[in-house]
């Protein structure tokens, strides 16, 4: 074979020089897995280069190559084939190209590929092939992987796209569908043929008809197709209430946007769970809101009622009628409505029978039997006969097509009814609004319920506060005069004339004037506290000495203290002037040493009068029995005493008076007590620089 | 200049017949009204000052009205007044000068009209 390709392709070289170029040759058929062989068909002869054999597993020394050796090599599969192609290169004399596999002695698959061509004689017979080899192997290996991996790829893809929950519309700048999923099918309920065979746009034509708003969904569809770089977010509303959110992006290959990827997902129920949560809360608030205007509505019945009916209409959107049945539970009185809307309720007041005839119509017997909320369903017509009559008129007027009633029970009795309706435009009511009215009107009647109450106790105290005042002014009459008495009785007793028998009289006369007195100041503390409940507590005030006043006070009560074993220290080095009541102040000074007289356990009772600044202070000290901390607070309001009223007598009004008195002149009273340690009490008061 | 006569304008009978009995025991001349009305009447029919002893709450002409009746007549308006009072009453409107008060202590009660009436009897 070397020889004749030096004949056929060396010519006049040198023979060193064709030697070299074998050689080269040799190398580079090795390099690049080529292998050449030439066939003799006279002479029946094969020559296989080196390579050639290499490719095939074989050793020259052991193999002589012939061409049923050749075919019995390729791989069944392709043997049938190439024996064909080789006949008729050798029967049209032919160039020819092929592929195909053998199988080495080892069992190893090779893919070759073959070139060849023949050579004819002047008659026209072939007498040679000569043929090239190369052995592809490698490179169909690596082929075949990359398409095992890009098919792999693809499918992941596919399992992926089918397994999301959204549905997936890929399509290229062309508006040409690349893919989908049958999420997307199913979601759009559009056959996947039409899609496919179809394109697009009939796509979109197909669909248009479930479409709320098709036109806008449309516009927008084109403006992010018209923007291939766009991402996009919106959402597709359908005429059954199904809500789609729409988001594209764009497909794209390096900086270079190749087509869009659409996905569309299903959030009717989220939103609508996110409507009712929003619908909800808001009704939680109305309830909250409502409980807490009911708590301070307090006095106007039909005031808290109407803004119960205003409440309602606003919340509900709708109209809301209260009714309250009249004493003799005959019947209905219209005490409050509303309706959202401002011309519908201007109706409403035309329209609505202001007192109605109770009639045990279906809906509100069943309210009156079971206490319960109810509603009524159907057509404008169905509700209009279910209704009582008084109701005609207004039903005819409005299709009323959903009305709720619900009782307003106070201490278990039914007192009236809420009913609220919807007219045909909204959707019915449901259970959740007719427990949300339920509930609503609990608290409703709880607030008539406290109205009532509180109009009660109010009386209750009107008529305390009356008999308080009657009664003070009524004890103190006859005290007067009864006051005067007994001192001209004294005066003018003089023991010297007395009987030894009835000497004791005088004694008893001078523990009746203690009593008078006694009795006197109750009676001014009574009538002190109507004054200060009907603000009647005026303050004459002109420039007075604080330090006097209570020099005064604490020498009218050295005897008491004496009784009571208490010594009384006065610390008032200086005179204090500002412009008080005296006799209000004197009053507080009274008291406040008669409390520290009464409770300080026969201890000393320190006193003092001081002043800084702008302000005066006065301090009385006793250390009896003290105040607990729960109580220091309480001792000043009415009626309080810190101590059991059967160890100590009084009202319990002296603190409460003191601090009100105090603060008439702008001034402030605290206590400092523990128990076991006494009492510090201490009024600060302003001093006004007298005029 | 000390009056001779207490006219006493008291409305309660007992308060009227203690006054009296301690005034008239402690030797002044003491008459008595049971109303502004009738106290005016008094005053104007006699010819000497007095110092009045004024209760405020009475009826058919109460202590403010005869006050102010007396501001207003030049004979009158320089006569003595003592207003007997229960606390809390509204004394502010008139700027009296002498104020008892209800209950009223005996002593204090002649302490106070003896800067303004002599001793008769």
């Amino acid at each position: 074979m070397l020889s004749m390709l030096v004949e056929n392709s060396v010519g006049n070289d040198s023979a060193s020089a064709v030697l070299r170029r074998l050689g080269l040759l040799a190398d580079a058929e090795s390099i690049a897995h080529f292998g050449t062989w030439e066939w003799d068909i006279n002479n029946s002869q094969i020559a296989w280069s080196d390579e050639l054999y290499r490719i095939y597993g074989l050793q020259p020394t052991d193999y002589q190559p012939t061409f049923g050796g050749y075919l019995s090599r390729i791989h069944p599969d392709d043997r049938t084939r190439v024996r064909s192609a080789m006949e008729r290169v050798l029967k049209e004399h032919i160039s020819f190209s092929h592929k195909e596999r053998i199988i080495r002695p080892d069992g190893d698959i090779r893919y070759l590929h073959s070139w060849g061509h023949a050579y004819v004689d002047k008659d026209g017979h072939t007498v040679r092939l000569v043929g090239v080899c190369h052995d592809v192997t490698e490179h169909v290996l690596l082929e075949k992987a990359a398409k095992d991996a890009e098919e792999n790829s693809i499918s992941r893809l596919r399992a992926t796209l089918e397994s999301t929950a959204d549905g997936i519309l890929v399509m290229d700048l062309s508006n040409r569908v690349i893919g989908m999923n049958q999420r997307f099918l199913d979601l759009w309920q559009v056959p996947r043929e039409l899609i496919e065979y179809e394109g697009y746009e009939t796509g979109v034509q197909f669909v248009l008809g479930q479409l709320k708003d098709p036109e806008k969904c449309v516009s927008r569809l084109r403006e992010i197709i018209a923007d291939p770089r766009c991402e996009s977010y919106d959402v597709v509303e359908f005429k059954d209430g199904r809500l789609f959110e729409r988001y594209s992006r764009p497909q794209m290959i390096g900086n270079r946007p190749v087509g869009r990827v659409f996905s569309y997902r299903d959030v009717t129920e989220k939103i609508k769970a996110a409507e009712q949560i929003r619908e909800y809360a808001a009704r939680m608030k109305v309830l909250a809101e409502a409980s807490h205007a009911f708590a301070e509505a307090r006095l106007d019945l039909k005031a808290v009622l109407s803004r119960v009916s205003r409440w309602l209409a606003e919340v509900f959107n709708d109209g809301a009628i209260i009714r309250l049945f009249t004493p003799d539970h005959a019947h209905l009185e219209t005490i409050a409505f509303h309706h959202a809307q401002n011309d519908v309720r201007k109706l409403m007041e035309r329209f609505l029978p202001k007192a109605t005839e109770f009639i045990d119509a279906q809906s509100v017997g069943a309210v009156m039997r079971t206490g319960k909320a109810s509603m009524v369903r159907g057509t404008p017509e169905e509700i209009r006969l279910r209704l009582p009559a008084t109701y005609s008129p207004f039903l005819q007027r409005y299709p009323v097509h959903s009305w709720m009633v619900s009782p307003l029970k106070v201490d278990r009795r039914v007192i009236g009814l809420i009913s609220v309706f919807r007219f045909r435009e909204a959707p019915a009511y449901g259970s959740e609004d007719l427990e949300f009215l339920q509930q609503l009107s609990d608290r409703a009647a709880l607030a008539i319920d406290n109205a009532n109450l509180y109009t009660k106790a109010q009386h209750a105290i009107e008529l305390r506060d009356d008999f308080i005042s009657i009664a003070s002014h009524e004890l103190r009459t006859p005290l007067t005069p009864l006051t005067m008495q007994l001192q001209l009785l004294r005066e003018h007793m003089k023991v010297s004339e007395l009987t030894p028998e009835a000497r004791p009289l005088l004694k008893l006369l001078e523990n009746s004037d203690e009593q008078i007195h006694r009795l006197t100041r109750l009676v001014e503390d009574m009538l002190d506290i109507s004054r200060i409940h009907t603000g009647r507590l005026n303050l004459v005030r002109a420039p007075m000495d604080l330090s006097d006043l209570t020099r005064q006070v604490i020498d009218r009560f050295t005897p008491q203290a004496k009784a009571a074993k208490c010594d009384m220290l006065l610390a008032a080095p200086h005179s204090v002037v500002g412009q008080w009541d005296a006799s209000r102040l004197e009053q507080v000074i009274v008291n406040l040493i008669s409390n520290a007289i009464k409770y300080g356990a026969g201890k000393p009772i320190e006193v003092s009068v001081s002043s800084l600044g702008d302000r005066a202070s006065l301090v009385v000290r006793d250390y009896g029995i003290g105040i607990a901390p729960e109580d220091q607070k309480r001792i000043f309001n009415r009626f309080e005493r810190a101590t059991s009223i059967r160890r100590f007598g009084g009202l319990g009004l002296g603190l409460f008076i003191s601090q009100q008195i105090v603060e008439a002149h702008g001034g402030r009273i605290f206590v400092e007590s523990a128990p076991a340690e006494g009492a510090l009490f201490r009024v600060e008061l302003g001093i006004i620089p007298s005029a | 200049m000390k009056c001779r006569k207490i006219l006493l304008v008291e409305d309660d009978e007992s308060i009227r017949d203690v006054i009296e009995f301690a005034l008239t025991h402690h030797g002044y001349s003491v008459t008595f009204a049971a109303n502004g009305e009738e106290a005016l009447r008094q005053l104007h029919d006699s010819r000497e000052p007095y110092l009045i002893l004024l209760d405020l709450m009475m009826p058919v002409m109460d202590g403010w009205e005869l006050a102010k009746h007396m501001s207003l007549d030049s004979r009158l308006d320089n006569y003595p007044i003592v207003v007997l009072t229960a606390s809390g009453e509204n004394i502010e409107s008139i700027p009296f000068k002498e104020i008892l008060k209800k209950p009223i202590d005996v002593k204090r009660l002649y302490e106070t009209v003896d800067r303004y009436a002599e001793h008769v009897g």
